[in-house]
């Protein structure tokens, strides 16, 4: 696992991290609380209604706002993961694993790191494995002097190892 | 049954009353932060307690106050509500307790009868689990060797207890046996899941929940 190459930076100098994030929570916050408040109003009025095709037309549009719910969550996991935000690295990439049925291996420790960096080790490996899907793989996530080092192993059909180090401070 | 709402969304929460007024519930009252739950119920007992998880105090203000409710009033179940259903704040939650509380989508529990059948099950003491999330757990894919299968009989049953929310007590008078023994399946369940003893607390009511999960064929 230790390796010999010298380290290189994977984050871009212009950080976007922040930026994703304020816009996932702006989704939270927004058009996704709207959407738990129109399917509220529905759930009313199906008991305010006695005509039953009416009903049965109400909770059908319902079942809409909860697919465009769930939409919402992936769009918004896959501008910045909650968990991400939330609790760091590892368990984002648990919670990306288990969205997708991936028989990932993570290996990292609760401590969390700046969101520029947990940005990148994150949607390094995420972007990875988006390439690649469905190839068994273990990630190990951990600080190595000013670095975080993101190993991937397996996960991509050519078998490959890949190695990233991430400054932080 | 007697309900209490917190909530920041001012919408979502009158929205939220009118509802639990509709199915027959009666309302204690609804804040718009933690804070003023958990000083509401010092004086107003209720039987189930709603609270949004992403509100004041704080990022997820909703589990500082459930865990401050859980401590004072261990009889009120709690709901906690999220926009986002993930192992992360099932595993945040299942650590204030694993009975008498639910975790679900705040736009899946819009209906009187989806509404009134969760409360009902919390205040019965069971664990109620989003059921997107419920399938997803169940169907992720499974270790080669599962440790599950290391468990005895009797370990399997207690196991299956704990995830219906059984309390150690509970567990030793359904099996018949002492409350020490039941100590000694957990301790032995632990072993053989290889449950860290820093994170035993968690681990364990989530692989719980799992194996009763498994156990039901719950369907999402």
């Amino acid at each position: 696992m230790p390796s010999d190459r010298p380290p290189r930076p994977a984050a871009p100098p212009a950080d976007r991290s922040s930026a994703r994030r304020d816009l996932e929570r702006r989704l939270h916050d927004g058009p996704a609380l709207r959407l738990s408040t129109l399917s509220i109003e529905l759930g009313l009025a199906v008991v305010e209604l006695r005509d039953p095709a009416a009903r049965a037309r109400l909770r059908r549009l319902q079942r809409e706002v909860e697919v465009i719910a769930e939409e919402l969550r992936d769009i918004g996991a896959a501008i910045y993961p909650p968990v991400l935000a939330a609790a760091g690295v590892g368990p984002a990439l648990r919670a990306y694993a288990e969205r997708r049925r991936l028989p990932l291996t993570v290996v990292a420790g609760p401590e969390r790191f700046p969101d520029p960096v947990e940005a990148a080790a994150y949607f390094a490996v995420a972007d990875a494995l988006d390439a690649d899907p469905g190839r068994a793989a273990t990630v190990t996530v951990r600080r190595e002097g000013a670095n975080v080092v993101v190993w991937l192993s397996g996960g991509t059909s050519d078998g490959a190892d890949s190695e990233v180090w991430i400054p932080c401070g | 049954m007697r309900v209490a709402v917190a909530e920041d969304g001012a919408l979502f929460r009158e929205g939220l009353v009118m509802l639990l007024q509709a199915a027959g519930h009666e309302l204690v009252g609804a804040v718009p932060d933690g804070d003023a739950l958990v000083a509401l119920l010092a004086t107003e007992p209720v039987d189930v307690a709603i609270l949004d998880i992403r509100m004041p105090p704080g990022p997820d203000g909703g589990l500082t106050a459930a865990a401050l409710l859980r401590a004072s009033h261990p009889g009120t179940g709690l709901l906690l509500l999220s926009h986002y259903a993930e192992t992360h704040y099932l595993m945040r939650i299942l650590e204030i307790g694993s009975e008498r509380i639910g975790y679900r989508l705040k736009e899946r529990i819009a209906g009187v009868k989806v509404l009134s059948d969760t409360l009902q099950r919390i205040a019965d003491g069971e664990i109620v689990i989003e059921p997107a999330l419920a399938k997803r757990l169940v169907e992720a894919p499974r270790q080669a060797d599962d440790p599950l299968s290391a468990l005895t009989e009797r370990e399997a049953d207690v196991l299956r207890l704990m995830a219906e929310g059984r309390s150690n007590g509970g567990i030793a008078g359904e099996l018949f046996v002492s409350g020490k023994a039941v100590e000694k399946h957990i301790a032995s369940i632990f072993t053989k899941l290889d449950l860290p003893g820093d994170a035993a607390v968690h681990h364990r009511r989530v692989l719980a929940v799992l194996a009763y999960l498994r156990s039901r064929r719950v369907e999402g």
